[in-house]
């Protein structure tokens, strides 16, 4: 295993972001300043046409954030180098000084106490110095794999990414540094018959480098055969069922439906239930759901969160009863409780909001033979393909690619897509009545608040059964 | 900038290249209820440069490429060995050859009207637009969280082939959370309004269409459960469903084999109604309009589908070269002729009108659609009421020939063309309590 380095970048104005820092402090209550530099590549294989581009998630500059008089303000800029912190310091004082006028909720100073702290994750092999004829080379193969697994298969696109994220954080009383690297890869088969086209997708993803490429040749015979499986799916007859939900729907289930409503800056702006129901049984006995960015190595994970605060686990539900939620620096400081470690950005170019990291179900004692022979009518749900949050009214939006039919305790062979999965999800999670026995996290797409502020994470669980109104 | 990036590519081993610098002039206001929680300020320089490598196998001619990322704080150093690396990785891009536009292929710029924006400082617009927003506020109705950004970009383009352009835009965004308290709790709605100009009309009805269709929804109840009902399809998703034939009619799509559709194929049989859908890359306000496209192309307003008949395919220089087709530039604003359904042609007899979804969404390659419902009317032929919850989901090759178009047009963000559609022949999912699976 090989560290990831840290940012040359960043070492070298380190110095000139702390002169900036001091030339801020007298002016201001409290002065903080996050440094990025995120660097990734994106290669894409497919028969006609393939691609090599950086990373929609590079991403190098920095924010400050000032107090003053309980007023917060910030500034985002990615023009500086060493010998333009005096420079830098009149252009943010000047938005300040107008920024301010307005009329402000007031925030307490953050109270943090002094931590100096730096780490680098472990990569088997870093991809930031590899061969691009060789990654492609890997793709291709895969790709070969693909089209020779079914003739249905016309074409398909094999995708790989990884991201190398670099970030420091000064404050008065602190110094923070973290470099890590994930990876995340996409099987897309594309199947034909009689002019009818559909796809799916397979992903792995996680605290990986070059290595991941190699887990994704596993998921292909499965994918290749489920992407077939559509060709002759039928449109589901619309009704509350039974329902199956494998770990990736499991996942989607964890976030959307709760985990949205449990990022405590939807407390503060009056937006989700879930601040009436802690302390309140909003599952059945059998459910708890975490979200943990630390010690979890996966897609969402990281050591500090973009307002210098430490990363750790929250128990979001236990055996059914909410115990809390997931907090910002100010979220928290509204409500007098401790941030946990989840205020994130999208970029240094954003706000931060209390963001998920990997939100997933925690497992059960059933095995997935059982659950299966336990539904007289119902679908094993599989494959996402969207979420949409509504923590104010906790209805679930989601849409999944494919559910095969279960009838008597066994599979029917029936398969239908798209499947939309909505109801109230208070009901859908005190109708969880089986649980199974293994997490499987998945962090191959990305989460928005409403419509933008995307971030990475992952979510997942074991398989849970429940009921739901499908469509 | 420009230069110092251009001399370096000149000494770099690439065939050819394109290069964007974007520089962000930004304010964001966050309101919590009336309340600031934040503002912020942006100063930001974004570059972003594609290489060329070509190369030759077996006679044949290709040109692989790779984007990058610049930035300012570089040192001539740093982007030599960017550079450099880009170049390698586009040479093991194969992918067959293409040309860049040249100047003779180009196009001259055309922008819109000069923006209001220009007035004021970006900074001194937040709380303006914040004035615009709060005036709404009345009895029982919050505005619980607002987040209000402009900024003004200035871009710059030019490629190996010649090329220069440069311009500026707005670019601004009402993010807005109306709450309304109700006799069983509060609702609430959400929705982003983008936009390049002031108008302070046009925000008005934005906001007064959310706060009406909130209180609706503080009075709806579960929608029912309906079989064989006809929906009015309406708002943001009559633009969602319509960007399925824009995507399908891309070069990429044709070329790549995920669109079925052929030039001069007739694509609905309904001679009654016709169908002509144009991509068009300017529309009053639209936050999608386009000056260059990203090749650097001016595009030109196509005709994709005209009388049910496809007419034109959207090309870009890559895949529109693969396909022989005219280059028309990429854009992305929809225009849809009008239908010749008014509203006493539907009211006979019951329908579900479908106003505010979740996220209505249609699958660009299959044509599969369909969202959870937010706010909904159902007309029983004598009374229309509000309704929320349960979902709308079709195909679009099934409901191709049969679906209506309203005679009424709206012009909203980067649609213009009918307010509503008259769909049957789609599931409505409800939930009544006589719902269960069968």
């Amino acid at each position: 295993m090989i560290k990831v380095e840290s940012s040359l970048f960043l070492k070298s104005v380190k110095g000139e972001l702390q002169k900036l820092l001091e030339l801020l402090t007298p002016s201001f209550e409290y002065a903080s300043i996050l440094g990025v530099d995120t660097n990734g590549f994106k290669y894409e294989y497919s028969a006609k046409n393939s691609s090599l581009e950086e990373s929609m998630w590079t991403d190098r500059g920095f924010v400050v954030r000032l107090y003053k008089a309980g007023k917060v303000v910030e500034y985002s800029f990615n023009n500086f180098s060493v010998g333009d912190a005096e420079k830098q310091y009149n252009e943010i004082h000047l938005f300040a000084e107008k920024a301010l006028q307005g009329n402000y909720r007031l925030y307490p100073v953050p109270n943090e106490t002094p931590l100096v702290f730096s780490f680098s994750e472990d990569v088997k092999t870093d991809p930031s110095e590899g061969d691009p004829e060789r990654i492609f080379g890997k793709l291709q193969s895969l790709f070969t794999r693909a089209v020779e697994e079914d003739p249905h298969v016309f074409d398909a696109r094999i995708v790989y990414e990884w991201v190398k994220v670099s970030k420091i954080f000064l404050s008065s009383k602190r110094d923070l540094e973290q470099n890590y690297m994930w990876s995340q890869g996409y099987v897309v088969p594309m199947v034909r018959e009689s002019g009818k086209v559909k796809l799916l997708y397979a992903a792995v993803s996680g605290f990986d480098g070059e290595e991941l490429i190699d887990k994704m040749e596993h998921k292909i015979p499965q994918t290749v055969h489920d992407a077939v499986l559509l060709l002759s799916a039928e449109s589901i007859v619309p009704g509350e069922y039974e329902v199956l939900c494998s770990p990736d729907i499991s996942g989607l289930i964890a976030h959307e439906a709760f985990g949205h409503g449990v990022e405590m800056d939807m407390f503060v702006k009056n937006r989700a239930l879930g601040k009436y129901y802690i302390g309140k049984q909003v599952a059945n006995t059998i459910v708890s759901m975490r979200d943990t960015a630390y010690p979890v190595r996966h897609a969402g994970s990281f050591r500090f969160d973009d307002e210098g605060n430490l990363a750790g686990s929250t128990l979001i539900i236990d055996r059914g009863m909410l115990k809390g939620g997931l907090s910002d620096q100010l979220s928290a400081s509204f409500l007098r409780e401790q941030p946990t470690g989840n205020g994130r950005r999208q970029s240094y170019k954003n706000k931060t909001y209390a963001r998920m990291t990997n939100t997933y179900f925690e497992s059960g004692s059933d095995s997935l033979d059982e659950m299966i022979a336990s539904i007289s009518h119902g679908y094993l749900i599989d494959y996402t393909q969207s979420g949409m949050e509504d923590p104010k009214n906790w209805g679930l939006q989601a849409i999944a690619f494919l559910g095969r039919e279960i009838r008597n305790g066994a599979f029917t062979g029936k398969i239908v897509s798209p499947v939309v999965m909505t109801g109230y999800v208070p009901d859908i999670l005190k109708n969880i009545t089986m649980i199974s026995g293994d997490v499987e996290l998945s962090g191959s797409g990305y989460c928005g608040k409403g419509w933008k502020e995307f971030v990475k994470v992952s979510s997942g669980g074991p398989y849970i059964k429940t009921k739901m109104r499908l469509g | 900038m420009i230069d110092r990036i251009t001399e370096l590519l000149e000494n770099s081993s690439c065939s050819g290249w394109k290069l964007t610098i974007k520089e962000t002039d930004g304010a964001q206001g966050y309101f919590i209820l009336n309340r600031l929680e934040m503002m912020r300020g942006q100063k930001i320089t974004e570059i972003t440069l594609t290489v060329y490598k070509d190369f030759e196998e077996d006679a044949t001619k290709y040109r692989g490429s790779m984007s990058i990322q610049l930035f300012p704080t570089m040192t001539d150093e740093e982007m030599t060995v960017k550079i450099n690396r880009a170049v390698a990785g586009a040479s093991a891009v194969k992918n067959r050859w293409y040309p860049l536009p040249s100047t003779s292929t180009a196009g001259t710029l055309h922008t819109g009207p000069v923006s209001r924006f220009g007035e004021h400082n970006v900074l001194d617009w937040i709380s303006v637009l914040a004035e615009d927003v709060v005036r709404h506020k009345r009895e029982r109705v919050d505005f619980n969280a607002t987040e209000i950004f402009l900024s003004r970009n200035t871009y710059w383009f030019k490629n190996s082939e010649g090329i220069t352009y440069s311009w500026d835009e707005y670019s601004g965004m009402v993010e807005l959370v109306t709450t309304v308290r109700g006799a069983e709790g509060a609702v609430e709605l959400f929705d982003i309004f983008r936009f390049s100009d002031y108008s302070p009309s046009w925000l008005d009805k934005k906001i007064e269409t959310q706060i009406n269709s909130a209180l609706d929804r503080a009075e709806s109840k579960p929608l029912p459960v309906l079989t064989d009902t006809p929906v009015l399809l309406g708002r943001a998703a009559v633009p969602e469903f319509f960007d399925y034939f824009r995507y399908q009619l891309t070069a990429k799509a044709v070329f790549q084999g995920v669109s079925s559709f052929k030039k001069g194929e007739i694509i609905r049989k309904n001679k009654d109604e016709m169908i002509t859908i144009s991509i068009v890359p300017y529309l009053e306000r639209s936050p999608d309009n386009v000056v260059i496209d990203a090749d650097g192309i001016v595009p030109r307003e196509v005709i994709i589908v005209e009388n049910n008949t496809v007419r034109d395919i959207l090309s870009d220089i890559q895949f529109g070269t693969y396909l022989e087709q005219e280059i028309t530039g990429i854009s992305s604003n929809i225009t849809v002729q009008p239908g010749n359904m008014i509203t006493s042609d539907y009211e006979q007899t019951p329908y579900l009108e479908a106003v505010e979804f979740s996220d209505f969404t249609v699958d660009k390659i299959t044509g599969d659609f369909g969202g959870e419902i937010r706010l909904a009317y159902y007309y029983d032929g004598k009374t229309r009421v509000p309704v929320t919850g349960g979902s709308v989901t079709g195909k679009i090759e099934d409901i191709l020939d049969t679906f209506r178009m309203s005679e009424k047009i709206v012009t909203d963000g980067k649609y213009c063309g009918p307010e509503f559609l008259y769909l049957t022949g789609v599931n409505i999912t409800g939930i009544g309590k006589d719902n269960h699976a069968r």
